[in-house]
């Protein structure tokens, strides 16, 4: 049977039903937000390291020109070498319902008993046959591509050939297609053969023996064997080495979760002030009480003992509530991450710590939060505390508060003196909702700065519309020309690419990646500069880099040289220019450069620049143009707006910014609970007072205007604070997004929209907060009121 | 039974204090029942507290979200006198003995004055203590209950209970074996009613 004490605890908590229900929200409101993120981090880890584990990604890729059986008989051989490989990766154009896309195709002479790089059928058949193509699932969606649909697939200027979709299959190792923009589909080195290509293999994928191998390890394995074909006469082109063990996108996911996670631990934090806030009121009601039982001989470790676990069941009441639904929560937004990652998440769980961990904090939240108030109310002495009057007379407000100046009218500055009665409260309040204000302010402000970034980059660094790739390479100023001259093109600029890797100072290689050639005087492009220059007609050996691949390589410096490997051969070049562009690496040269480099003088890539107009007179010019193009005999591959391309960026950014602004709308609720246990503890405490208004001749109406208009007065005191605190935020989350996503500008002072936005939103929920409060403020009976104690 | 009188400000409720170890002494030594309570630190002087002395107070303060028999165990919980299982018995006896039984699983707030005080009466009694102490006991009753726990307080002290009462209540010294009159601070008269 429980003791009476701990019948004391359940009774009290029962008899404050309001009071107990708003802590239990707010400790849990705290735990769904941290809790969900934890889960949803967890999770994701665990899909996709797992899941990428279970593929046996290659340890490094080493493209080399005709691979035969023989090659791969010696690096087999390799004592180092676990298993390897060959495959042969092809870009073609692929035409699904009438539109041409980007295809990436994947031939192996056995793709159903490869071991590396596993790939899992998702539906119809596995492996492909001859002839046949199978899906990957992440391109499906975007391309409208089913099972049973014939598509027509063409490599350059080679046949055009129709296959049938006969199946789709998962590699968790590939970077999504929807994200890439590019199909992904496997065939069999004879369905190359019909596209015109040779059947030889260009690729081989190894893994090693040692599972923990370090990045740089596998390098100087794969360098290794990039030595011994080079020895056997075969031509290496790159050797690509990824990180061990991790995704593609899993520092972008992680620092994503991070910044999120940093906010749900706000939220956690301002939940706590809340728990602060209510238990020591609660305590201040029990303050008599405390007296008497010590009275009765309870020590100051017993009262403290029944309040700390008071504390503890209202954070295990919480837990309880909070963990299941922060477990739904963080399973259904882990599972939108992990599909949009092409991973599987059947058979994955959330890992049961975290729920350990948010039960572990859901219960001595309140503990914690508890602690000083207890401290202080259980410590306080037998007389003091039986002699307890409640509201501390002094406290009356600021000195200009107690002049009437203005002409305010008196239960006006009722309220406005009322609101500082109790200032330590109202401080911890008003701070609760101007740190949820901040985050809102400045998550409206990240929004507005995505908007302005993509608008930087797709009205002043791309000035072009549309960009087009043609089925055959040509002269570049044949082809400008051949476009130029249609009707409704403003510009038309033809650029050509090649594919290159850093070979670094022992010798090895660094990842590919690609060197775009631009006429130096472009008026196509315009990448924002961050140190040295642009391209000059001039330049014989010059190179303009990004930020990106400065970052993945420290080896290149502004103004040093560097060492390329293209195709097949070292090039030395000199480092001109840091632009901003593009979060992978890239590099940029002069259209002359890039065809010596390549060995290829033609080109195939124009880009155009079309009249003013919307979205759909460009849209028909691009399909006007191709028509008029292929009537001429210049077949286009594949014509991308750039509109387009900008629709999607936009979303995908844009989806960060409003994932925060949820999370601000839990914080705001929390500082709105915040706003009613103050309200209603004000009311509470001053029964007798609000008797006495009554008594003398005081309406419903001014009673309820008099509650309002204090908690309208904390939440725009909340409101102004909010501002200079969303300053630093704005920094904040626009540095995080950067990081993650893409260079936004900072912006440091927050719109008039954002500042209106809050001003509404506080308005409403200091109105909302403090309705019922106000409402049993009138129900207060004169005479009860005057017998309160 | 000792009673204190003296008109308000004399000091009446500050001696009960000191002697309860609400209040501590500025000088002197308290001792009580052969414990100087003023050398006791707050953790020992609440441990000896709930052991050795019952407190009544003019409010009755019962704790009112506990029925009246669970604060008559609460004090028997706190300083864990006897075993658990006895406790509820102990209780009903003590409710018994002041006549309030039948109120035992009700909650104060549906109790009369009279009838509170005779629950705190109980729980005073709960950790059967060498000395009851009563602060205005009858205050806050109408005469014919203050009259009835005067006379409760006066069958405890003949049954061997030492009682010690503040009261302004003149009717108090009919029952007392020893009453002292207190005025600003200082004792006055300390006298033996003839009937002890």
């Amino acid at each position: 049977m429980l003791s009476p004490r701990w019948r004391k605890v359940g009774r009290d908590l029962w008899l404050h039903q309001g009071r107990t229900a708003l802590v239990v929200l707010a400790i849990a409101i705290g735990i769904v937000g941290a809790g969900s993120i934890l889960d949803t981090w967890a999770f994701i880890r665990r899909v996709t390291r797992e899941g990428y584990l279970a593929t046996n990604p290659p340890s490094a890729t080493i493209r080399i020109s005709g691979v035969d059986q023989a090659l791969l008989e010696r690096i087999r051989a390799h004592p180092e070498i676990a298993a390897a490989e060959a495959r042969r990766t092809v870009t073609a154009a692929i035409r699904v319902q009438g539109t041409w896309r980007t295809a990436l195709l994947f031939a192996g002479e056995d793709l159903a008993a490869s071991r590396i790089g596993l790939i899992s059928a998702e539906g119809g058949e596995w492996p492909p046959r001859d002839g046949t193509l199978v899906v990957e699932r992440s391109s499906v969606e975007f391309a409208g591509i089913a099972v049973g649909d014939a598509v027509t697939i063409q490599r350059n200027d080679g046949p055009a050939i129709a296959v049938p979709v006969v199946g789709i299959a998962r590699d968790a190792g590939l970077a999504p297609g929807w994200m890439e923009h590019v199909v992904y589909g496997f065939v069999t080195p004879a369905t190359l053969k019909s596209l015109g290509l040779s059947a030889d293999l260009d690729r081989v994928l190894v893994t090693v023996r040692d599972r923990d191998a370090s990045r740089e390890a596998v390098r100087r394995v794969a360098f290794e064997i990039k030595a011994q074909a080079e020895a056997a006469g075969y031509r290496v082109d790159d050797v690509e080495v990824p990180e061990p063990g991790s995704h593609v996108h899993a520092a972008q996911i992680d620092s994503l979760l991070y910044t999120k996670g940093g906010f749900a631990l706000l939220t956690l934090f301002l939940s706590g002030f809340l728990v602060v806030n209510l238990i020591a009121a609660m305590l201040t009601g029990q303050v008599r009480e405390i007296g008497v039982m010590k009275a009765l001989g309870a020590s100051s470790s017993q009262v403290a003992g029944m309040y700390l676990g008071l504390a503890l069941m209202l954070g295990l009441v919480a837990s309880v509530v909070a963990i299941p639904t922060a477990a739904i929560i963080g399973r259904w937004y882990g599972q939108f991450i992990a599909d949009l990652l092409n991973f599987d998440t059947a058979g994955f769980a959330i890992p049961r710590w975290t729920h350990v961990v948010q039960l572990g904090v859901g219960v001595l939240l309140p503990v914690a939060a508890a602690a000083v108030p207890v401290w202080r109310g259980s410590r306080m002495s037998v007389a003091a505390a039986l002699h307890d009057v409640g509201i501390m007379p002094s406290a009356v407000g600021p000195g200009w508060l107690m002049r009437r100046a203005g002409g305010l009218s008196r239960p006006l500055l009722l309220s406005l003196r009322n609101a500082f009665r109790r200032r330590g409260r109202m401080v911890l309040t008003m701070l609760t909702l101007a740190t949820g204000g901040a985050v809102f302010v400045g998550a409206l402000n990240l929004r507005a700065s995505i908007r302005d970034s993509v608008s930087i980059l797709y009205g002043d660094v791309l000035r072009y519309d549309l960009s087009l790739r043609f089925a055959e390479p040509r002269a570049a100023d044949s082809l400008e020309a051949a476009v130029a001259s249609r009707s409704g093109v403003v510009r038309a600029e033809a650029w050509n690419g090649v594919r290159a890797a850093i070979t670094q100072a022992d010798g090895t290689l660094g990842n590919g990646f690609v060197i775009t050639g631009h006429p130096p005087a472009t008026s196509m492009v315009a990448y924002p500069l961050v140190a040295g220059r642009w391209l000059r007609a001039d330049d014989h050996d010059a190179l303009v880099v990004n930020t990106a691949l400065m970052d993945d390589d420290p080896g290149v410096t502004l103004g040093g040289t560097v060492t390329l490997l293209i195709a097949g051969r070292p090039v030395r070049l000199t480092v001109v220019g840091v632009v901003r562009a593009m979060p992978q690496p890239a590099g940029f040269a002069t259209r002359e450069l890039v065809a010596r480099l390549g060995g290829e003088q033609r080109v195939r890539t124009v880009a155009v620049a079309l009249p003013a107009g919307s979205a759909a007179s460009k849209a028909a010019a691009t399909r006007h143009l191709r028509g008029e193009l292929d009537e001429a005999g210049f077949s286009v591959a594949s014509a991308q707006l750039l509109s387009e391309a900008r629709l999607a960026t936009e979303d995908h950014l844009l989806m960060v910014a409003d994932f925060l602004l949820v999370m601000t709308v839990l914080m705001i609720a929390v500082g709105g609970l915040g706003l009613a246990s103050t309200t209603s503890l004000a009311v509470l405490e001053r029964t007798r007072e609000i008797g006495v208004l009554r008594a003398i001749g005081a309406r419903h109406r001014s009673i309820l205007a008099i509650v309002q208009i204090e908690a309208l007065l904390i939440g725009l005191l909340s409101w102004a604070v909010a501002i200079p605190l969303s300053m630093p935020m704005s920094v904040i989350l626009a540095r995080a997004f950067g990081r993650t996503m893409i260079p936004v500008p900072i912006r440091l002072f927050p719109g008039v929209p954002a500042i209106g936005g809050w001003l509404v939103v506080v308005v409403v929920a200091s109105l909302a907060a403090s309705a019922w409060p106000a409402w049993r403020a009138t129900r207060v009976p004169t005479a009860a009121a005057l017998g309160y104690e | 039974m000792t009673v204190v009188i003296g008109q308000s400000g004399s000091g009446k409720s500050t001696l009960l204090g000191l002697i309860a170890g609400i209040d501590r002494p500025t000088r002197g030594e308290i001792v009580v029942g052969g414990t100087p309570i003023h050398s006791l630190d707050e953790r020992r002087l609440s441990a000896w507290r709930g052991r050795s002395v019952g407190i009544v107070f003019q409010f009755f303060q019962l704790l009112p979200t506990l029925t009246a028999a669970e604060n008559v165990m609460l004090p028997m919980d706190f300083c864990d006198t006897g075993p658990a299982a006895g406790r509820p018995e102990r209780a009903r006896a003590l409710l018994a003995k002041l006549g309030v039984l039948d109120q035992a699983d009700k909650l104060p707030g549906t109790l009369s004055g009279g009838q509170q005080q005779r629950v705190a009466i109980a729980r005073a009694l709960a950790n059967d203590p060498t000395v009851l102490l009563a602060d205005e006991p009858t205050g806050n009753l109408d005469s014919r209950t203050a009259g009835a726990i005067i006379d409760l307080f006066r069958s405890l002290a003949e049954e061997g209970q030492t009682v010690v009462m503040v009261t302004h209540d003149r009717g108090a010294l009919r029952s007392a074996s020893r009453a002292i009159t207190l005025a600003d601070g200082r004792v006055v008269a300390d006298e033996r009613p003839a009937h002890a």
